[in-house]
């Protein structure tokens, strides 16, 4: 079994419109989901700490559930992959709409996948399902994160 | 994923082939799919574009990648074409038996897109594969054009 790990999940979606965190947690609970719905706040806090921020989490896998994938999306991808604490974190993007320059942009900057999300609910369910099986596998081997985050404006999702 | 999107395999072992072949099409996988039996071959396809049914800048990709394997390995395919500005965009999934956290690391440093470790037991392989293939349909993958 895998140790428990953390995904952060980053969203400009309303409260309650976001992935569930149980969706993401596996099948065995592998991963502990925390939420944060002001990306922008988290990143600044951050970089004010540099490498004095103190240790409480560590995210293995970085989510961003976006509404449809624009600027700051980008602004947020660009931050973490410039950000040498983080920038080896695998980074999945979620949206409904697809736009071919901005999957392109996506991959450029260095996100892992950017997955189409369904607005349908029987759609939705399966994608949920699969999104959920593929993260539980025990043979997806994530990079070593030696860094620490602190809790700033983020909390467990349930 | 577009079902026009390619699917390429580098992977030298010729079962292990098959394997994740017919369970990527038992998971509903109804892309094209294309074997290069080493480094090299892969890198030949994606890098000439004189080579006989090359990549055209229309289609999307898709590559899943052994490491261990002759000519050039796995390693030195991924550092290839993350460094290339118009094939950097092709995801890449390290598919290997390998998980020597310093190999999954480096992998990742050099821009891998995902490392999944094949696992020994053969059911547990079929199953990796078909929850991977199930994990392609949810995917947007761009074409080459644009750069």
């Amino acid at each position: 079994m895998k140790p428990i790990s953390m995904i952060l999940l980053l969203t400009n979606r309303p409260s309650g419109q976001t992935i569930p965190a149980g969706a993401l947690s596996g099948n065995s609970g592998s991963y502990q989901v925390i939420h944060c719905d002001d990306p922008q706040s988290l990143l600044d806090g951050l970089k004010e700490k540099g490498d004095s921020v103190p240790l409480e989490l560590r995210p293995c896998l970085i989510l961003l559930d976006w509404i449809r994938p624009d600027e700051e999306c980008i602004r947020i991808i660009r931050r973490l992959k410039d950000d040498s604490r983080v920038k080896k974190v695998p980074v999945l993007v979620v949206a409904e709409q697809s736009d071919p320059q901005m999957v392109r942009q996506c991959y450029s900057l260095n996100t892992s996948f950017y997955l189409l999300k369904p607005a349908d609910p029987s759609a939705l369910k399966v994608f949920l399902d699969h999104l959920g099986q593929f993260l539980s596998l025990d043979g997806i081997k994530l990079p070593q994160i030696r860094h620490r985050w602190s809790s700033f404006p983020i909390a467990a999702a349930h | 994923m577009r079902k026009e999107t390619i699917i390429l395999i580098a992977e030298d072992d010729e079962g292990h082939y098959s394997l994740i072949r017919k369970n990527l099409q038992r998971a509903g996988v109804e892309n094209p799919i294309l074997r290069f039996p080493d480094g090299q071959a892969v890198l030949d396809f994606l890098f000439c574009p004189d080579h006989q049914n090359g990549p055209t800048q229309s289609d999307s990709y898709l590559l899943l990648l052994d490491i261990r394997m002759p000519k050039v390995d796995g390693i030195e395919v991924l550092q290839a074409i993350k460094k290339d500005s118009r094939l950097k965009v092709i995801p890449i999934i390290m598919v290997t038996t390998t998980d020597d956290p310093m190999e999954v690391d480096r992998c990742h440093q050099l821009g891998c897109n995902l490392y999944l470790a094949k696992p020994i037991d053969y059911d547990a392989f079929v199953d990796s594969i078909r929850k991977t293939g199930k994990f392609f349909s949810l995917l947007e993958v761009p074409s080459l054009e644009g750069v």
